[in-house]
């Protein structure tokens, strides 16, 4: 590893002995936020001190840290701090230079634990590198080939020259099994041999820094940081091939890289390291760069080499190789910046150091630009071999703000996206060829759950399509076909034999170009439809773009987020006017559950919020509940749409799925009946979510809205035990049956003594304690029978790390326990539960046990404790987490009287097997309905949804199911027909009536709580909401997306209307 | 070269190293098929319709590039190699606007048709696998005189590019843009008719697809309905190898001959000035009368000759160098011994002395390392040559110029030199090992005969002025001043180019066209024109070129012969009547 501390101070120069050296990164990441400015500040402030003699301060390239720029470091401690302004020097030099003390404030904080790490090498962003190529970069002065030297610079030279021969070179570069880093990865000192074979003469020795793929900037932080090392290595590939002359072929958007090479170049001419007789052997070499204009297949050897002779930059057929017949038909070689860049320490170190890092067929370092959605983007350097997921969540730091990884794209344009479940693949360049992608130069973009695969690999498919230079047919003619299917499939104009065609223009594409640009140009839709075909498929046949990026497909992020597609903009357009009653009658198209969802929606719409990437999401969630409060002394009649029909519908549950599937229904003008199997309506919304987050008024008053509509709903029927399918089909005279009956059967954990006395399965104790207190025992009191008593003063302990976990926690405590537990086999931030759940869950004094699993349950027939294995994070699972594995002999006692399993839930099928029902219907291994398009079980008349059907969801999610089996049901009752349903409400275009400006620095605000302290032995609700003036003033922070979004299709805005009637409220004055 | 064995689709093949599979194949009569390959041009791999399939290589490679080594194993017909075709073929129907029924190329199977088009029928395409762009319109430069380019049935093949650079060195060809904005452009983007374009024709000729298109043939039948006849052009002393398109005894077009000297090339002159002649055709034989030429039969015309230039004195004549040598020398016997004149000579014509040293060819010229140019201006007068000697300029050849006035060839000298230096110039290129001498005419003797004293290696291009004038020389007609009271003029189809003739106080002007000499003329008798003669001529390289006849003349146009004949035996059957 590369942790050598050696401090610059001492120059072979013989320079004073410095205190301490300063570095300030003055690469181009930095330098775009200001680091000259702050060398300037730090220079001037340094002397004016009068420490001009013990300080000093050294610019150099870049450290690779560059999401933590300006990154400024200082040795010898090693001390490194990050984002540093003009404003912090003065402190910078007071404290730290001049009183030795690190400042908090400017250190790397640790994302997850928030802690702070001053030092270089604690920081986990540096700890798992190995820098061979940047070793010199960000610790040397890149324009002193002095400090170059004096980090063992120009020593592989010496070496080779006084030595070896040119073959005791290519032996050594064989030996240490080097391949070419700029992504081909042929073995180097192969290539040398080739060229060195050739007969003819003159020969040349080429560097390819055409680096052109977005984002990507390894080869640039080099030859700014540390461009010796190039030359050098440059130098020892002429002399091992007997080449006299050589080329940097350098991107002129590269002007810094450009200077600091011809500077060196200069320098090393100077000291005898370049031109006639070089230290003062009979070897000469001269390197000129070459400056090219940007296009990107240049980086093509072939077209690289004809750009040098002045032509159009093009590639050509090979064979004959470069290696025959290159540079103006003479032998040459071209190998890449890293590659030479490694060059002298391979030589200096010998072949086995090298060859021991990393795996033997790919061995060494690789080095990424690491960018995307990801903590720390900036330049790496890591040993070959490395899993994709270390690089990712333990060098990059994982993903900012919490959201889901979803794929990342290796090798640029050209390369390959992985999906989670790659994350194990150890970066290699024949490991990632195998798993879809390539390892390319170097560039390594991480895309979470926002990005869309489609829109993604239609990125890379532009640029690579531009970048064609139209010599051979496939690549100039098949990109743009390939792109054009692309492109109509994110219109949602795509049909299913698109696929084909590009799976066809592909494997052409791949088969028939001339160079590697058209080959590789399909990779990142190929791998994009290999690990994301469901998500073309969503565009294709449900013309949705899941992750909300598709323009044509997304009229604003929150609504395609909304699995129910609430129209959000247009309900708090009107919240913002006043008009609370329109906009709950927008809101209930889709969702008729807005009182509920306004207090227990995971809020899947602020997930996506726009205004969340400017500083905070809309507090829709807090704004919708408001409007729905509004409606207290008018219930909703919900409308009727079609005239009553002859035929009736069963639905069995009323959870919010059967509850929706019903209301449309009856809107529809059928006669339903709802069947539930528990005394009261609600399914989960009653039984499952406690009162403190969803008061039972609430929860009744929305049912009974559908109750208004004309449906009946049949307490304690159930399905199995008081009638049957055939029941309802043959004897009632129901046209068909809706199967929603949800996922109500908590998971057993497996362990050892599960079935002991003080073991409550998780869903169960929640509906326990629902029907106790619906059963007036006790009117939000925690007094009484089981299972009050069973938790009562007893110790819990809970397992799990979702809702139902933390939701039986969070009552136990309120049911007066003496200590409530939370084991958990993973991390925190890994939890599926919601975060402000878990927050208000510590806040209540529940604790939590990480990494932890329950192995037994101890006790002879009660309960009496259970035994916790200590978990470790082992390799990643397909979620994209760390697989948790017990970690060696580590267990403990947990202390308790009760355990609450609750780690998932499924659905009660009892009752198939158990009644009469003639037909059976198929399910699946995992306890859900086999559906159809239509919603469709195996038995005919016969449908399912919500839960039953996509395992444990959300209310709005089941919501989303309800309105789609409605449809479904409807078309199936009028014409026969089974198919894919497509619930559709009229696009709601509401006016903007206020000036967004107005709102630009406006900050989401807080729902007040009830205090933790007044919240045991009570079920009252926690959450109270916003008063009237916080929720208006809220909805106007919204950016208005659907009115882009019409802009954008070209569709005329809203037309303006009258002023809101109700203007007691001047928001923009208040 | 030593010879390796390799194997194409099952059989057995030995040939050179070096060579490529395509080459390999098509002298074993397995068809690959190309599009953006001609045998005249550099290969550049791009189309990828010759892709095959070669034993260990990863990929498809392409047969027009990839060279054969010793045990190599080709498919050229498995069935991954026809779906990369016919992928190829689909992607090309896809890109502009090939809708084939609306182009003069259209028609044929064949590859001397559209070549896109004849390999969508090899390849069975029957449809539009990816939908035809119609929405997207490319333009038409027609501001060239002789041809236009339509850009929508351009493949970006660039054949025409290759031809301009590598057998016209030109380089007015290019391409602007990259991917599909890909267009083919003349310099700078500027159009055709204003860039520096010779209209030399060689991009039309190559072009395997109806993008390049003449604007006199179009549509003028398919060449599966022509006749394709061999000869040589008679604009201007190079003698450039043709190939007449005819039908229907018209000249739809004339194409440079690949295997001939010229190798394809043609100039602006050869191949389209030709083809649209002057319209005031002589067809039948005139004499004055009361001062007008008015219509007169062959009898009546060839005895008032036959009495006039015997009554009116010493009768002198004329002759075209762009005759025949057969003509030339009928015309040279009929003088002598019919007439019993020495008083002939040519219209016009330069000749430099042939002797100095062996004949240059073409070939030769093109292979040169070293050319000296000393006088004359072959880029004007015989462009081919100027071609020549630019295209082995590009290829490294050292280029002297000598001359006292500058010339169009200056910009691609080494060296450019006064005449009194010439030493100097050889002194330059004495390292030469093949050594071109291009010479004019006019020059100083001592000029010359420091020529003849090259080493023996070199070789000799007299830029002879004239087309015929070394055959002619060879008959013993050279320009002279000749004097007569009756003369008689064989014009042939040359234009009078503003030269007067000689007075006489009878003359006779055999033409095919009307100018100002036949205007001025007491008879005029008709002629056929160089299409319509069948003879040889001399050409620089001091070689004798068959010129074929590949129209019929108009009924009633005698041949040189015959006329002369006719003539002939005007002036010696009354002698011969009044000595019996």
């Amino acid at each position: 590893m590369d942790k050598v501390e050696v401090s610059t101070s001492q120059t072979s120069a013989g320079e004073p002995l410095f205190r301490t050296d300063v570095l300030i990164c003055g690469g181009t990441g930095c330098h775009s936020s200001n680091s000259h400015a702050v060398l300037e500040a730090l220079s001037a402030e340094v002397a004016r001190r009068g420490l001009a003699d013990e300080v000093r301060v050294i610019p150099t390239g870049c450290r690779g840290f560059c999401s933590m720029g300006p990154v400024m470091m200082m040795y010898p401690e090693g001390i490194l701090y990050c984002q540093v302004q003009t404003g912090d020097v003065a402190e910078i030099v007071e404290e730290t230079l001049v009183k030795g003390r690190t400042l908090e404030r400017l250190s790397y904080q640790e994302p997850i634990q928030h802690k702070a790490l001053p030092l270089y090498h604690d920081i986990p962003f540096y700890g798992k590198q190995i820098r061979i190529a940047l070793r010199n970069c960000g610790l040397i002065n890149p324009e002193s080939i002095d400090e170059y030297i004096a980090r063992d610079g120009y020593g592989a030279l010496g070496k080779v020259l006084a030595d070896l021969t040119p073959d005791d070179v290519i032996r050594e570069m064989k030996d240490s099994g080097l391949r070419g880093r700029g992504g081909a990865g042929f073995l180097t000192g192969l290539k040398w041999e080739f060229a060195r074979r050739s007969q003819a003469t003159p020969k040349y020795v080429i560097c390819n820094a055409d680096e052109g793929d977005p984002g990507a900037f390894m080869d640039r932080s080099i030859l700014e940081g540390d461009p010796h090392c190039v030359i050098e290595g440059m130098t020892i590939a002429a002399y091992a091939i007997g080449a006299a002359e050589g080329y940097v072929y350098c991107r002129a958007e590269y002007p810094l890289a450009i200077a600091r090479l011809e500077q060196a170049i200069a320098q090393a001419h100077e000291y005898g390291l370049m031109g006639e007789n070089i230290l003062g052997s009979d070897f000469s070499f001269d390197l000129y760069v070459k400056q090219g204009a940007g296009a990107f297949v240049c980086g093509e050897e072939t077209a690289l080499m004809a750009s040098i002779e002045g032509q159009r930059g093009e590639p050509r057929p090979r064979p004959p190789f470069p290696a025959v017949s290159g540079l103006w038909n003479k032998p040459s070689n071209v190998n890449n910046v890293k590659s030479y860049a490694m060059t002298p320490q391979i030589v200096l170190k010998g072949a086995s150091w090298f060859k021991g890092i990393g795996p033997a067929k790919s061995p060494g370092t690789a080095i990424f630009a690491l960018t995307g959605k990801i903590n720390n983007t900036g330049l790496i350097e890591v040993p070959m071999g490395i899993p994709l997921g270390e690089i990712i969540f333990d060098v990059g730091g994982g993903m900012p703000t919490g959201k889901q990884f979803k794929a990342v794209q290796t090798g640029g344009p050209l390369g390959g996206c992985l999906p989670a479940s790659a994350l194990n693949t150890p970066v290699d360049f024949d490991s990632l060829t195998e798993a879809g992608a390539t390892m390319g130069s170097g560039g390594m973009i991480v895309v979470d759950e926002d990005t869309c695969m489609v829109e993604f690999a239609k990125y890379f498919l532009t640029f690579a399509s531009a970048e064609s230079c139209g010599k051979c047919v496939p690549c100039r003619v098949g990109g743009q076909r390939l792109l054009e299917v692309l492109t109509r499939i994110t219109e949602g104009k795509g049909v299913r034999a698109d696929l084909d065609i590009i799976k066809e223009l592909s494997r052409n594409m791949q088969a028939a170009s001339l160079c590697s640009l058209g080959q590789l140009t399909p990779g990142p839709v190929v791998s994009g439809l290999r690990f994301f075909e469901k998500e073309f498929l969503s565009h294709i046949d449900d013309k949705s773009c899941p992750a909300g990026q598709c323009k044509a497909l997304v009229r604003a992020k929150c609504i395609n987020a909304c699995p129910a597609g609430v129209e959000s903009p247009a309900y708090l357009a009107l919240v913002a006017q006043g008009r609370y009653a329109e906009g709950l009658e927008i809101h209930r198209q889709r969702n008729p559950f807005a009182s509920i969802c306004g207090r227990v929606c995971p809020a899947f719409c602020e997930q996506r919020c726009r205004r969340g990437e400017i500083d905070e999401p809309i507090s829709i969630r807090l704004v919708k509940r408001f409007m729905a409060d509004q409606e207290f002394t008018k219930p909703w009649q919900p409308a009727r749409t079609q005239a009553a029909k002859a035929q009736q519908v069963a639905v069995i549950g009323a959870g919010p799925g059967g509850l929706t599937a019903a209301l449309r229904l009856a809107q529809r003008g059928y006669r339903v009946v709802v069947f539930e199997k528990l005394p009261i309506p609600g399914g989960m919304m009653a039984v499952g979510i406690p009162e403190y987050r969803l008061p039972r008024e609430t929860l009744f008053a929305e049912i009974e809205n559908i109750e208004r509509a004309g449906v009946q709903i049949r307490c304690n029927q159930s399905l199995g035990d008081d009638f049957t399918l055939d029941d309802l089909l043959d004897r009632d005279g129901f046209n068909a049956v809706i199967l929603a009956t949800g996922a109500h059967k908590s998971r057993r954990l497996g362990i050892a003594g599960e079935e002991k006395q003080g073991v409550l399965r998780g869903t169960d104790f929640l509906r326990e304690v629902s029907l106790i207190n619906r059963r007036g025992q006790g009117e939000n009191r925690a007094a009484g029978p089981d299972p009050v008593a069973a938790i009562s003063g007893r110790r819990v302990a809970v397992v799990g790390g979702g809702d139902v976990a933390i939701d039986a926690a969070r009552t136990a405590w309120r049911l007066g326990a003496a200590a409530v537990h939370v084991i958990y086999r993973r991390q925190r931030q890994d939890m599926p539960a919601h975060a402000e759940e878990i927050e208000a869950a510590l806040h209540e004094g529940i604790q939590f046990h990480f990494l932890a699993n329950p192995v037994r349950v101890l006790g002879d027939t009660r309960v009496a404790g259970v035994a916790v294995r200590r978990q470790r994070l082992s390799d990643f699972d397909g979620s994209g987490r760390r697989r948790p594995v017990p970690a060696d002999g580590d267990e403990y006692t947990l202390d308790v009287d009760v355990l609450i399993p609750a780690i998932g839930q499924s659905t009660d099928l009892s009752w198939l097997t158990a009644n009469g029902s003639s037909q059976a219907i198929e399910t699946t291994k995992s306890s859900t309905f086999v559906v159809a398009d239509a919603f469709n079980t195996t038995r005919a008349g016969v449908f399912a949804a919500g839960d039953a059907v996509s395992g444990p969801a959300t209310v709005v999610q089941a919501v989303a199911q309800g309105n789609l089996v409605a449809e479904a049901v409807d078309i199936w009752l009028q014409t026969g027909e089974l198919v894919k349903p497509l619930y559709e409400t009229p696009r709601p275009d509401i006016v903007q009536l206020y000036d967004l400006d107005e709102y630009a620095i406006a900050r989401r605000p807080q729902s007040p709580e009830l205090a933790p302290d007044r919240r045991q032995g009570n079920f009252c609700e926690v959450e109270l909401g916003f008063d009237e003036r916080t929720a208006r003033e809220e909805a106007k922070r919204c950016l208005r997306c659907d009115l882009e979004w019409l802009d954008y299709m070209k569709l005329p805005r809203p037309q303006t209307e009258a002023q809101p009637q109700d203007a007691v409220l001047d928001v923009n004055k208040g | 070269m030593a010879n390796v064995n390799i194997t194409i689709n099952g059989q057995k093949l030995q040939a050179e190293s070096g060579k490529t599979v395509l080459e390999v194949a098509r002298a074993n009569s397995i068809d690959i098929p190309v599009l953006c390959y001609h045998p005249a041009l550099s290969p550049q791999g791009s189309c990828r319709l010759c892709l095959v399939e070669v034993e260990k290589q990863r990929a498809l490679q392409p047969a027009c590039t990839f060279p054969i080594s010793e045990g190599m194993v080709v498919q050229t017909e498995s069935e991954k190699v026809q779906a990369s075709r016919k992928f190829v073929l689909e992607l090309l129907f896809s890109e502009r606007l090939h809708y084939c029924m609306y182009c003069p190329m259209s028609g044929g199977e064949a590859l001397t048709e559209c070549e896109l088009q004849a390999q969508a029928y090899r390849h069975g395409l029957t449809n539009w696998k990816y939908a035809p762009n119609t929405s997207k319109r490319w333009p038409v430069d027609a501001s060239r005189k002789y041809f236009l380019m339509d850009h929508s049935r351009c493949i970006l093949c660039r054949r025409c590019i290759r031809a301009c650079d590598e057998i016209v060195a030109n380089h007015t060809l290019g391409v602007r843009d990259r991917g599909t904005r890909t267009m083919i452009i003349a310099d700078g983007d500027v159009p055709f008719g204003e860039s520096s374009c010779v209209s030399c024709g060689t991009c039309l000729q190559v072009c395997p697809t109806g993008a390049l298109i003449d604007r006199r043939s179009a549509y003028m039948g398919l060449q599966t309905e022509v006749e394709r006849t061999k000869s040589t052009c008679m604009a201007c002393p190079v003698g450039c190898g043709i190939e007449a398109a005819t039908r229907s005894n018209q000249l739809l077009r004339v194409e440079g001959d690949w295997d001939a000297h010229n190798g394809g090339l043609l100039c602006v002159d050869g191949r389209f000035a030709v083809v649209e002649p002057p319209t005031d055709r002589i067809t039948v034989p005139m004499m004055r009368r009361d001062g007008e030429l008015v219509k007169a039969s062959w009898d009546e015309a060839a005895t008032a000759i036959a009495q006039r230039l015997q009554s009116t004195g010493p009768a002198a004549g004329l002759a075209s160098p762009r005759l025949p040598s057969e003509s030339l020398s009928a015309f040279r016997r009929f003088f002598r011994e019919v007439l019993g004149s020495d008083e002939v000579g040519l219209l016009y014509g330069e000749l430099p002395p042939v002797d100095v040293g062996p004949f240059a060819t073409l070939p030769e010229l093109s292979a040169a390392d070293g050319i000296l140019l000393v006088g004359g201006a072959p880029l004007r007068d015989q462009k081919v040559v100027g071609y020549t000697i630019k295209r082995a300029v590009d290829q490294g050849t050292t280029l002297i110029v000598v001359n006292d006035t500058p010339t169009d060839l200056d910009p691609y000298a080494t060296k450019s030199l006064k005449v009194a230096d010439l030493a100097q110039a050889t002194t330059a290129l004495a390292p030469s090992e093949r050594l071109v001498v291009v010479y004019a005419p006019g020059l100083a003797p001592e000029v010359y005969a420091s020529l003849r004293n090259l080493p023996a290696k070199t070789r000799f291009l007299p830029l002879i002025q004239g087309t015929n004038t070394a055959g002619a020389a060879r008959v013993g007609l050279t320009v002279r001043a000749v004097q007569g009271a009756g003369l008689f003029v064989m014009a042939g189809d040359d234009a009078t180019d503003g030269r007067s003739l000689p007075a006489a106080e009878f003359t006779v002007v055999q033409a095919a066209y009307r100018s100002a000499w036949t205007e001025a003329a007491d008879v005029v008798l008709p002629s056929r024109t160089w299409s319509e003669r069948s003879g040889h001529i001399v050409n620089i390289e001091g070689r004798e070129l068959p010129v074929v006849a590949f129209l019929e003349a108009p009924k009633g146009i005698k041949t040189d012969a015959a006329t002369l004949d006719l003539l002939a035996d005007r002036v010696v059957r009354p002698m011969r009547e009044a000595a019996r």
